[in-house]
């Protein structure tokens, strides 16, 4: 019984990172609550509150179920696996409650704003799908980083193809939309607990799995690598035999998403008006936020090439920044062509392109210089840049791409700021280079305290 | 005076309100093999590290070769190599690929060595160095920073995966480094007979502050146990100075004293009127017995 | 020098690095012996600080300086460019008590082990006396 609420408590506070989004986003909620009535962004305060309370957890919880159901002595203890499991429901369902009650609370206090016809019930089954699909989608993807991929593909063939099937409608209209909801949810947890309870082995992500059982297959053929000293840096920051093998990364990532605009462009019935909306929007969302990703990876590597190549901290840094915008580059040109074609190909309201590309990029560089300023740790200023980021850049890229509203002179005033503020974290990554610290700074590595038995 | 190699004074480090290092002031001339033994989270990483420069010290300063630590010039770096705790390894390639890139890294390198040393070892080079066993990776770790021969070695547990062969081998690499006399050793460990072979000065570490720091062979000759036996009951304070523990029982008495010059002895004897008998400890008796 | 054959030449020493005693102190000690015992006579090569260091696996710093102490002591003999060689024993090396004191270690062992066994000094004597072929 502990170890039911032990997990469930977990699902909200694994890292100090989401106990403090948690927190801001509860004040905000708070917020968007107390002013209903009073100001106008009320509302919108209400819901990135809740989304900021939710969504971290929600995210990270799926990695932190994989490490903690990873310890091999979890499979030994009696009972461990059911417990975590159902402690995660219960994380879920209580979070599921939570948002519901704010939305019940929203509907009481601001009654106009309320579209008729919306049930609790219905937001709970709701919340509950969707928290289930991002939860078991972080479990996969945290072993299998390219099964976001999957994910997004699945979501773009079935939608379309869901809507065609005769039996759907029927269903749906008989049983009624939510017992469908429910009911499919309750699927995917069945199948999920038949697999989980049973699985001899969950392996840890990969980036902490350091057991070479683990391994992929060895190469059969050794790819020769350039042996230079330039080439020497960046292998070793990277982690990867070279920057191609990162490319070549990109090209798949590239060439799948080639495929599931295909598979929309080739059934031009199944298209929904805002079908080119949904995969720009995940495309330029992806090309904002890749930089982080690499930027937080080469930087916390850093620490090898101190002794090793002599470098300063400042050339360090000067070196990590030019590898991280190389990257950066190779990666982001195929997608953005990508992104072209779709606009031109695929249906959608958004008439701005200029606007969008430049605020993709500002997001993409505040983002990249997030990255190397990490390196001490998530102080206040890397979590409200990281928050106001993610809020803001989602929130510029979204209106614009399903609104259509009229943008005007706001257009080149929110890139410019984007830029200006990437600026300022350039600065202070570099003020923070000056004096990096390597014993707090180092490759993500999952400590023992992290893989001790939960239960 | 030698001018010293590494040289550290009221070295302090603290991390979010935990001191973990406290008044440290150390000096290593070279030619030296110092043998730095702790408990775990006694803060042996921590010092290792803020000497060669990865981390910023709270307080005090370490400088190497006459350099501070935290802006350590390229010059001086290439006369380093350092074996961290945690391998520091690029996964997906293979160990002969590691080794052309850390050699393009430095601007000496020896391959013969580095070649004949991974065929005595027993390195697997051709494999992918995901595929290695955690001996052969810290081996491979090793042998990374073996390669440009460097006049300073520092190494973080260098041997903890090691079975003993491998282990006897790599302490006969270390002793070779040691008999050039220009070229020092500094390394960390738990197996404290490695220690009594190798180094010839040890840093004991007990909650961030220094124990001991000096000769092994003096702090050998200084901690010793004296086993008392009297013919009448032993009063309970034995009237002996740098008392590390003490047990009386009746006419026997045991008591574990630092900073032993031998004289006593004798005055010892007449005074309590018994038999007292030196003996001497082991690193690891006296490991244990400065932690009781 | 031929390490194959330093490698197969039994070993002189017994070299405990995990005793309490010191390696140089151990090596001292038994170098003394050997020679007091006439294991080693007067002109043997020692092996080469570097040979004992590897041979033993323990650090050369700690053998050149038991040599060096015993070169003090007037046992070993520094040859320029040749090992070191145990140099002869001078009869009139120092007075008489001198060279008794040399075994008072010893002696304080052998006089507690006699008492623990209930032993007088005659007794011990006569032994002494024995072992060092000066008639019964």
């Amino acid at each position: 019984m502990r170890g039911i609420l032990r997990t469930a408590l977990l699902l909200c506070s694994w890292v100090p990172l989401q106990r403090r989004l948690l927190a801001i986003g509860l004040v905000l909620t708070a917020v968007g609550h107390l002013g209903q009535s009073k100001f106008t962004l009320s509302t919108l305060a209400l819901i990135s509150g809740l989304a900021l309370a939710v969504l971290p957890s929600l995210i990270v919880g799926g990695t932190m179920f994989r490490i903690i159901s990873a310890p091999r002595t979890m499979h030994l203890a009696p009972h461990a696996r059911l417990q975590m499991l159902l402690g995660v429901l219960l994380g879920l369902m209580i979070m599921a409650a939570f948002f519901t009650a704010n939305m019940e609370l929203l509907r009481l206090e601001n009654a106009a704003a309320w579209p008729a016809g919306m049930r609790l019930s219905r937001i709970f089954a709701a919340t509950m799908a969707v928290e289930t699909v991002l939860l078991f989608g972080m479990f996969f993807i945290s072993r299998y980083a390219l099964a976001v991929w999957f994910f997004i593909l699945i979501a773009q063939i079935s939608a379309p193809l869901l809507a065609r099937l005769p039996i759907g409608p029927a269903v749906a209209s008989r049983l009624g939309v939510v017992n469908v909801i429910v009911l499919l949810t309750a699927g995917v947890w069945a199948v999920f607990a038949a697999w989980y309870l049973r699985a001899r082995r969950i392996a840890p992500p990969m980036w902490a799995d350091a057991s070479a059982a683990s391994s992929r297959r060895p190469a059969t053929r050794e790819r020769s690598i350039h042996s230079s000293r330039k080439a020497a840096i960046a292998i070793h920051l990277l982690g990867l035999p070279s920057i191609g093998r990162l490319v070549w990364r990109g090209i798949f990532v590239f060439v799948v998403s080639l495929i599931v605009m295909l598979t929309t462009i080739l059934r031009p019935g199944a298209m929904m008006p805002n079908t080119g909306a949904s995969f720009l929007f995940v495309a330029f969302c992806l090309i904002a936020f890749l930089p982080i990703v690499i930027a937080a990876g080469v930087a916390h590597r850093s620490r090898l090439l101190w002794i090793r190549s002599g470098c300063t901290r400042k050339e360090l840094f000067q070196t990590c920044e030019r590898l991280i915008w190389s990257c950066f580059a190779t990666i982001g040109m195929p997608m953005l062509l990508l992104c072209l074609v779709a606009w031109v190909f695929l249906p959608h309201q958004a008439t701005d392109w200029p606007y969008l590309l430049a605020m993709t990029l500002a997001s993409a560089l505040c983002s990249l210089y997030l990255g190397l300023m990490n390196v001490a740790g998530w102080r206040l200023l890397d979590v409200t840049a990281a928050v106001l980021i993610v809020l803001l850049g989602l929130g510029v890229i979204v209106g614009p791409l399903f609104a259509n509203a009229p943008l005007g002179s706001a257009s080149i005033v929110i890139p410019v700021m984007g830029s200006l503020g990437a600026l300022s974290l350039r600065a202070i990554a570099q003020q923070r280079w000056r004096r990096i610290d390597w014993l707090i700074c180092k490759p993500p590595r999952l400590s023992s305290q992290a893989l001790r038995p939960v239960i | 005076m030698i001018d010293s190699i590494v040289s550290a004074r009221q070295l302090g480090k603290t991390i979010k309100d935990r001191t973990i290092l406290r008044d440290i002031s150390v000096d290593v001339t070279p030619g030296n093999v110092v043998g730095v033994i702790g408990k775990n989270g006694a803060g042996k990483t921590t010092l290792l590290e803020i000497l060669l420069g990865f981390s910023p010290p709270t307080s005090g300063n370490s400088a190497l070769f006459g350099h501070d630590s935290f802006t350590l010039p390229a010059s001086v770096k290439a006369k380093i190599g350092f074996v961290p705790q945690q391998e520091e390894l690029v996964n997906p390639i293979t160990g002969t690929q590691l080794l052309l890139l850390t050699a393009s890294l430095h601007r000496h390198w020896n391959p013969s060595l580095t070649s004949t040393l991974s065929e005595a070892w027993e390195i697997p080079l051709t494999r992918p160095i995901q595929t290695l066993s955690a001996g052969e990776r810290q081996k491979l770790s090793t042998l990374l920073a073996l390669g440009h021969e460097p006049e300073l070695l520092v190494l973080d547990e260098p041997a903890a995966s090691l079975d003993p062969i491998a282990r006897r081998q790599f302490l006969q690499q270390i002793l070779e480094i040691a008999a050039a006399q220009t070229r020092t050793v500094l390394f960390s460990t738990h197996i404290v007979s490695d220690l009594e072979r190798v180094a010839n000065q040890i840093w004991i570490i007990r909650h961030g502050t220094l124990v001991w720091q000096g000769d092994l062979d003096a702090l050998k000759e200084s901690v010793v146990r004296l086993n008392i036996h009297a013919r009448q009951p032993l009063p309970a304070s034995l009237g002996v100075s740098n008392v590390l523990s003490c047990r009386v029982e009746g006419p026997h008495a045991t008591a574990v004293v630092s900073r032993w010059d031998g004289l006593p002895a004798r005055d010892l004897e007449q005074r309590l009127n018994a038999n007292v008998e030196v003996e001497n400890l082991s690193l690891e008796d006296i490991f244990v017995e400065l932690h009781s | 020098m031929d390490k194959r054959s330093t490698q197969s030449a039994p070993r002189i020493f017994t070299l405990q690095p995990s005793s309490g005693i010191p390696i140089y102190r151990q090596l001292i000690d038994q170098v003394r012996r050997m020679v007091a015992s006439g294991q080693l006579m007067h002109g043997t090569e020692l092996p080469s600080v570097r040979e004992v260091a590897a041979e033993y696996t323990v650090n050369p710093t700690t053998i050149s300086k038991a040599y060096g102490l015993l070169e003090g002591e007037g046992l070993l003999q520094r040859n320029r460019g040749k090992p070191m060689t145990i140099a002869g024993v001078r009869r009139n090396q120092g007075a008489r008590p001198q060279r008794l004191k040399h075994l008072e270690a010893q002696i304080d062992a052998l006089a507690l082990a006699a008492v623990q066994l209930d032993l007088q000094a005659a007794d011990l004597i006569g032994l002494i006396r024995k072992k060092m072929g000066e008639g019964s």
